[in-house]
């Protein structure tokens, strides 16, 4: 087992996962970097019930998370009450206040809409610190609730709350903004 | 009423992120039957998140690792396991 014949031969693999993540080139292959250090130094460790991809792609996902607690933590720490939802509904019967409109573009075109990809980036920077933060985390990176969880110190059910209240305002920003279900 | 819209768009977010009970479900399918904005809501929120997962594939799809990143990390990579020896 050597480190030099991980990078050829999974170095391409990791790094298209790192991409999924981090969206930087640059970012990516010092993530691959990182994981492969890590992974040879901790090689005794590797117990070979899973392949050796597997493996380093769990180390790979651990850098991650561990690269966006840094972040977090460098960063202003977010606000937590935020985004109040009840700005969506109706207080004495929970109803919509404005009706969603179903959206008809299929999820293909939309995503190779550049057009659509700026309007979501722009109506996502305007949502509330850690609702953004959170949302890029689920649905621009791809990681699950309970990577989530671990890099913001959150319980599930708060998470789910955020990412609720993110996707609220969203689906409010996108009708405005994208797909014109109320323009006045 | 316990099930409003407010609710029911709760369930449909978590969904997403985790197995809804039963009986979750079933008051979300019933809700959907008279409810057509929080279907539609409910079919939004899949769409956008197909959407960007088809994204998230499109990146780093076709990606390689450049090679002066794969030469820098093969060095690092040589000299730890020099001092490893």
């Amino acid at each position: 087992m050597n480190p030099e014949q991980w990078l050829n031969e999974y170095g391409d693999i990791l790094y298209r996962f790192a991409m999924q993540r981090a969206q930087d080139s640059e970012l990516a292959a010092d993530l691959v970097q990182d994981t492969l250090l890590a992974a040879w130094k901790s090689k005794d460790s590797f117990s070979g019930n899973s392949s050796v991809s597997t493996w380093l792609i769990g180390i790979l996902k651990h850098k991650w998370i561990d690269y966006l607690r840094k972040e977090i933590r460098q960063r202003e720490h977010a606000e937590l009450a935020e985004g109040d939802p009840t700005a969506w509904f109706d207080t004495n019967n929970g109803k919509w206040k404005e009706q969603p409109q179903l959206w008809h573009d299929n999820p293909e075109s939309l995503c190779q809409s550049e057009q659509f990809m700026a309007v979501l980036r722009g109506c996502t920077e305007h949502l509330p610190k850690k609702q953004k933060l959170v949302f890029d985390m689920r649905e621009f990176q791809g990681l699950d609730s309970d990577e989530i969880c671990k890099v913001c110190d959150v319980s599930a059910t708060n998470l789910h709350v955020l990412l609720h209240r993110a996707r609220l305002g969203l689906r409010h920003c996108l009708d405005e903004h994208w797909f014109g279900g109320k323009l006045k | 009423m316990k099930y409003a819209c407010e609710k029911v768009s709760q369930l449909a977010s978590e969904q997403l992120e985790r197995r809804l009970s039963l009986r979750e479900r079933l008051v979300m399918r019933f809700h959907f039957l008279m409810c057509g904005a929080c279907k539609h809501y409910h079919q939004n929120l899949l769409k956008l998140h197909e959407a960007l997962n088809i994204k998230r594939k499109e990146i780093s799809k076709d990606a390689v690792l450049p090679e002066e990143k794969r030469s820098r990390i093969h060095q690092s990579l040589q000299e730890l396991s020099k001092h490893s020896d």
